[in-house]
Parts: C-alpha cells; structure tokens; sequence
C-alpha cells in the first residue's frame, strides 16, 4: 500500500489498521486491531478487551484468532509512503495460554541463516497420522506461500462454521483479497 | 489480565512509549508464569510458546529491539 507523504507514515500504518478492521469488523469480529510503534516499525496486533486475539465461535466449539503483522512505513520515490508486511502470523487456538492449533508463520525479506525452513509456513498442535508414527504439525514447517488474511477469513466462515457478521462477507473477502 | 486504564487507552490510540510496551510485555508474561527478563530470552532463544499470549509478548520484544 502506498499513500502521498505529506499524509505521514503514522497516517500510512493506520490506513492500513483501518482496513483490517473494516475486513474484520464485516467478516467475523467486531473485535480491533490496535497498531503499536517503535520507530520505523509498527505491530498491528487484534485484541479483544485488552487482550491478545478475539473470540470466535465455530462448529467446532469458541476459539481464539489471533492476527499479527510487523509493517515497517518508508519513504520511497515520488514522494510517496511505502507500508511492507515484513512479518505476519494467523493463528487459531483454544485459549490465550495455550500452544496453537493451527498457526500460519511468514517472515518477508531474506531467510535467516540459523533456520533451513521455508519462510512461509504452517505449523500447529493438531495431530498427523504418519506411516510409521504419530506426529504433530509442529514438528513440520508445511509450505504455504504467502497467506493473505483474507484467506484465514474465508476457511474460518467456509470450513470452520463461523457465523458472518454481514450477508456480503464473500465480495468483501474477494475484492480487499484482489487488492492486495 | 486486566490491563491498566492507562495501557488500554495507549493501545486503542496506538501510541505507547517503550516503557508502556515493557509494561504490557511484563503483564502478559505474567499470565504464562514468567517475568520479564525471562519471556525476553525465550523469545530471543526462540523457546517462547505459540500461544496468543506468547506471540503477542515475541512481537511486542522484537519490536523493541528493532
């Protein structure tokens, strides 16, 4: 995303806050996500009362999702503000204090040299039933490719149950996800 | 957790000193049983648990330390 500078990259990072909340606020939470910022970076992290992630209700029962990014807000050419993901993780989980079950990692830039694995993945508590043992998403790193927060939406209303906040939540997931 | 009025009005405002991202770090580290210096090494060890808690103390490090 890119705005004119003379907005600011503090009006850069919360035009993209505001996005989010505008796609969470008409799919599945009427909980906020709040940005955070030191410098150049900015965390924009959902919260619900105070407190990491928000509640949803699925098929399956209440769990927690939680969406974290790290965007860092630069000046670029043509006197404009340049907004970069340069991290994200999406996760689902039981409770605040309890392990993932599904986690969705992705790290922009180049891959840190203490870690082989692909810097797109998926990850969590749930168990895998392999040949020759048991074993859990966590002892992989499953690639994925970029994961658009839109798509983490979508399989919490198509796959999971989650009841949509509004009846046009389909066209609101497919035209911010064609924008980005 | 609840948090104090004055970290919950910096949250929705999105404007937290460093002294207010160490205090909401030290009150969600608490809730997993650890203070603040521990949950800073786990999350540099890369130990710290995927829960919503725990990523939410990892990002709110590595921000400081950016």
């Amino acid at each position: 995303m890119a705005v004119p500078q003379g907005r600011g990259r503090n009006a850069a990072a919360g035009g993209l806050c505001d996005q989010l909340n505008r796609l969470l606020n008409r799919t599945v939470t009427r909980a906020r996500v709040v940005a955070t910022r030191s410098g150049q970076q900015v965390n924009l992290e959902l919260r619900e009362g105070g407190q990491p992630g928000a509640v949803v209700r699925t098929r399956h029962g209440r769990l927690i999702l939680c969406l974290q990014q790290r965007i860092t807000a630069s000046d670029s050419a043509r006197s404009r503000v340049v907004v970069d993901t340069v991290r994200y993780r999406y996760s689902l989980a039981v409770d605040r204090d309890v392990d993932a079950l599904l986690r969705w990692d992705g790290h922009h830039g180049p891959r840190p040299t203490e870690h082989p694995y692909c810097t797109h993945h998926l990850q969590g508590t749930l168990a895998v039933e392999l040949p020759r043992a048991a074993a859990r998403l966590n002892d992989f790193h499953v690639p994925t490719g970029h994961v658009l927060i839109q798509d983490i939406l979508r399989f919490l209303v198509a796959d999971l149950g989650v009841r949509p906040l509004h009846q046009d939540w389909d066209r609101v997931l497919n035209e911010s996800a064609s924008a980005s | 957790m609840t948090l104090p009025e004055d970290l919950r009005d910096a949250l929705e405002r999105g404007t937290m000193t460093e002294d207010q991202i160490r205090q909401l770090i030290e009150l969600e580290a608490l809730e997993l049983g650890l203070d603040y210096e521990q949950a800073v090494s786990m999350v540099k060890d890369g130990t710290m648990p995927a829960s919503p808690l725990g990523s939410s103390i990892e990002f709110l490090v590595e921000l400081l330390a950016a």
